[in-house]
């Protein structure tokens, strides 16, 4: 009742930007959700967040981006958002190798406050300043698989891989959330599980005849 | 100033497991790290900007809040779909509690997620809901069975995970459960696909593609389930749809929860219902995410236990930090902060508490998750067992579940054990005998399927009473009897024992197991009602388009047999008459005649059409007959019961009356009581007037 046509969906997703100051994590997001661009630089005020609902294997998915403040100050009001995050952009700017190299800091970040399953993914912004680049796109390839995440350059004035950068993560998480419900119980993860027992009573038994 | 240092150091104070982290970091750079800067940035979250924020965060809540309400109508769309699953799983079909038989019929399916039994008509193939897993096991093990079976219940409730976000929280998120909502959808009208749905008062929008529940072909209750599942597999084929399926089921949640409150008599009743179901879906709650273990267990997590609990404390660290920050930045009411930090960050209280009992013992959490939900129905009350001092007669194990909004009880005859041998043999044949009291010894006996030569018989048979009221639930009694057939001559009496209806919980299966008592004489009060001629139950469409009444005459319950042999031969009849003195034309309709039946709660699900006379703006003035006639074995008629509509009948007549008139095109369906009629020699007449458009022979005795 509340809800009336357009407004249904199947699921939510909750995602969120992180990356330093000015990388456009705003402009990304504002790509995304209403398809426009604006060169002017408006800091972002602790957070903000947009939606917007795609359809995906027939499903309507809402996903909610949280947009954050890159600035430190902010930094107290913006962690407090990374726990509901389903999914977070990294973000930085390849012309500003000081945004790319905080990324490391970024992640650590994420690992300590947000879900050990949250999806990530690096974006490398501002990829049609080609003449201005300080981070070769080889570095940002070679960060993300080292952390064994995804990786894309995108451009949100160019609107470049700026859809395809969501859309993958929705992808993703949805994929993430068909693999963890379609576990079986009984097939899949017993097997698992007797193995995984097996193991643990091994080492007890090991742990004990030590302690003896 | 000061305090605010201090608040902040104590914050900023860092436990073991941030020091660890910090230990890890190369750089040294975290969040709390610096505390200067901290000190100074705090500082310099302007008041607009906090006014800035204040309002996201307000946005925020309100997202959150049609978020949980969207939860709360799937948990209770699931709930009550568990509150209807009536089997035990293991010789009966878990949802619709089909007997599994022997060598007949097609063997039964195990779901997965609960181990139970269902039949075929109830489960999903799990492997076309996800292909995913279908490559796996291909992969895993090339067994020659690919296919996995899931009970309905448990594959909403993994589909209740994917939607809610549970399944990464790992718990469901907060919610809140939809409103006993004033506007209500009387569920009991019956809704056809092809009609828009009946509201009353008629202020919400008509949904054409509202299911249809039950009432079609089966006279089962279970029926209503089953429609939810079709169209459950409808709406996963279509998928443009499936938006618009969240809506239907939240109306159809908001029909089945205020059904109760349909009936005009009994307004209080129909409250304390919803309350009923309110608080019965709070223990729900809990236990779902008792059943949720699995798939935690299933996580990626190789050693769960070890995997919550830093997750736990992490919780509550930042909660505490959330109330800090809440302190620094005064210009933030508290109350704002610590709300959102609940709305935004799922894993709340309850999650916690659901990681300790996670934490405690994966494998105790599967087990109550295999046994827990599902034994025999839905949500089995209390068992009564007085068996300890069972007597010489023995002990009776049966359930009963009302559902008040099919208006049914069902009565499901377990077993007997150590049952008195009546016979030379040592044996007994015995068979049940339910006797709803105060009742008509006729109608409201029902018998189960003899067992022969035994003294621990299991019957494992449900007898259904149909029409059953809140005010029956809460008036009378029921009481089963144990008797041995005899070949020959009388039958013997075993053993009896009577339950109080009042104690039964709607839409709750109760256990009892009690010992047979010695026959009781009953009471007068308990004895027949001379007023009481059964129950009907048929739906009124106007049709305004070629001004016709259509009156489809769904089921009789509870008939009171006229004739001498205890068999009924029921045929209603319908007519509709002008209701002024000077009109004499009668259109007469009638169903077919069930032949020679015991059974007092025949299903007729038959249509008839009744021409207006003089168009359809009379159908005000007119009024309608409905008399039920029993044929004795000389094959005279005899007048069961009568009821009459119009604008001068009362009560739930009326009412009937005017929600059809008043809604054309709606088809409009509700129990009636028949009662014996003042004039048996009009409603006669006017039954043997017969075909259509002929003017009634009145017998002699009525003209003069």
């Amino acid at each position: 009742m509340s809800s009336s046509g357009g407004k249904t969906y199947d699921y939510l997703f909750k995602l969120l930007l992180i990356g330093d100051s000015g990388v456009g994590k705003t402009c990304v997001l504002f790509r995304f959700s209403e398809d426009h661009f604006n060169s002017t630089f408006i800091s972002t005020i602790g957070i903000d967040f947009k939606i917007r609902t795609i359809d995906m294997d027939g499903k309507k998915v809402k996903l909610q981006i949280w947009d954050t403040a890159g600035q430190e100050r902010f930094r107290t009001i913006t962690t407090a958002y990374y726990r509901g995050a389903m999914g977070i952009m990294l973000v930085y700017d390849i012309t500003n190798e000081k945004s790319f190299d905080n990324i490391k800091n970024w992640i650590r970040n994420i690992e300590e406050h947000a879900s050990g399953d949250v999806e990530k993914m690096i974006l490398g912004n501002k990829c049609d300043m080609t003449e201005k680049r300080a981070v070769d796109k080889a570095r940002g390839e070679r960060l993300a698989i080292e952390y064994g995440i995804k990786f894309m350059e995108t451009s949100a004035k160019a609107s470049l891989n700026v859809e395809e950068a969501f859309f993958t993560m929705a992808r993703d998480i949805k994929a993430k959330m068909d693999r963890k419900m379609a576990q079986a119980p009984s097939q899949n993860t017993n097997q698992v599980k007797v193995k995984a027992g097996d193991k643990k009573s091994a080492g007890l038994f090991a742990r004990w005849c030590a302690l003896l | 100033m000061l305090s605010q240092n201090g608040q902040n150091n104590l914050w900023v104070c860092p436990s073991d497991r941030h020091l660890m982290l910090r230990s890890k970091l190369d750089a040294g750079w975290s969040v709390r790290g610096i505390q200067p800067d901290k000190k100074q940035h705090s500082h310099s979250v302007s008041p607009e900007e906090m006014v800035h924020i204040k309002r996201v965060i307000a946005r925020a809540e309100n997202i959150d809040v049609s978020e949980q309400k969207r939860i709360g109508s799937m948990v209770q769309q699931l709930e009550s779909m568990r509150k209807i699953a009536r089997g035990d799983g293991v010789t009966r079909c878990i949802l619709c509690s089909e007997e599994f038989r022997k060598f007949v019929g097609a063997s039964p399916l195990i779901c997965m997620d609960c181990k139970k039994k269902m039949c075929q008509k109830c489960c999903v193939d799990f492997s076309t809901v996800s292909t995913l897993q279908n490559v796996q096991r291909k992969h895993s093990n090339k067994a020659s069975k690919s296919t996995t079976w899931l009970c309905k219940i448990c594959c909403e409730s993994r589909e209740v995970w994917k939607r809610s976000g549970a399944w990464f929280f790992r718990g469901l998120p907060k919610y809140i459960l939809p409103e006993q909502n004033p506007v209500i959808v009387a569920s009991r009208y019956d809704v056809r696909p092809s009609n828009n749905v009946y509201v009353y008062p008629p202020s919400e929008d008509a949904n054409p593609h509202k299911p249809a529940f039950g009432q079609q072909s089966s006279s089962r209750t279970y029926s209503h389930y089953k429609s939810i599942g079709r169209r459950r597999s409808s709406s996963s084929e279509s998928s443009d749809n499936d938006g618009s399926v969240i809506e239907r089921r939240r109306s159809r949640n908001a029909s089945s929860s205020s059904s109760a409150i349909s009936n005009a008599s009994s307004p209080s009743l129909a409250v304390s219902y919803g309350a009923m179901s309110l608080s019965s879906s709070t223990n729900f709650g809990e236990d779902y995410r008792l059943t949720s273990a699995f798939s935690r267990h299933g996580s990626n997590n190789s050693n769960p236990s070890l995997g919550v609990s830093p997750q736990r404390r992490r919780v509550s660290g930042r909660r505490k930090k959330l109330k800090k920050t809440a302190m620094e930045e005064e210009n933030l009411p508290k109350n704002d902060v610590t709300e959102e930090s609940s709305s935004t960050i799922p894993p709340t209280k309850d999650s916690l508490d659901m990681s300790s009992l996670h934490s405690s013992g994966v494998k105790q959490t599967n087990d109550d998750s295999a046994s827990s939900p599902h034994i025999g129905g839905s949500y089995i009350e209390r068992v009564y067992t007085d068996v300890d001092n069972a007597g010489p007669l023995g002990s009776v194990e049966f359930t009963a579940l009302h559902d008040p909004i099919k208006l049914a009880l069902h009565v499901t005859v377990i077993r007997a054990r150590n049952l008195k041998a009546m016979d030379l043999n040592g044996f007994s044949d015995p068979y049940v005998k339910l006797h709803l009291l105060p009742g008509s010894k006729k109608s409201s006996k029902m018998r189960t399927r003899t067992k022969f030569k035994t003294l621990n018989p299991n019957f494992d048979e449900t007898l259904t009473y149909w029409g059953i009221t809140e005010s029956d639930m809460s008036k009378r009694k029921l009481r089963l009897m144990v008797l041995d057939e005899d070949r020959f001559g009388h039958n013997d009496f075993i053993g009896e024992v009577t339950v109080t209806l009042r104690h039964l919980t709607p839409l709750e299966t109760k256990i009892f197991n009690m010992a047979l008592d010695y026959h009781h004489t009953l009471k007068k009060s308990d004895e027949e009602d001379d007023n009481e001629r059964g129950r009907l139950l048929f739906s009124l469409q106007f049709q305004e388009d070629d001004s016709t009444l259509l009156v489809n005459i769904a089921r009789c319950a509870g008939l009171v047999p006229v004739a001498r042999n205890n068999a009924i031969d029921p045929q209603v009849k319908v007519c509709l008459q002008l209701d002024e003195p000077g009109s004499n034309e009668v259109m007469c309709e009638k169903t077919e005649r069930k032949k020679s039946t015991r059974n007092t709660n025949p299903a007729f699900q038959t249509s008839v059409k009744l021409p207006i006379i003089g168009g359809g703006n009379n159908l005000v003035k007119c009024r309608l007959d409905i008399s039920v006639w029993d044929k004795d074995s000389f094959g005279r008629e005899h007048l069961v019961g009568a009821l009459e509509l119009g604008i001068k009948s009362k009560g739930n007549e009326l009412r009937h009356w005017f929600d059809c008139v008043k809604h054309p095109g709606n088809i409009v369906e509700m129990w009636h009581n028949l009662t014996f009629p003042p004039d048996p020699e009009r409603i006669s007449a006017l039954a043997s007037a017969g075909k259509r458009r002929r003017t009634p022979r009145l017998p002699r005795k009525f003209v003069s």
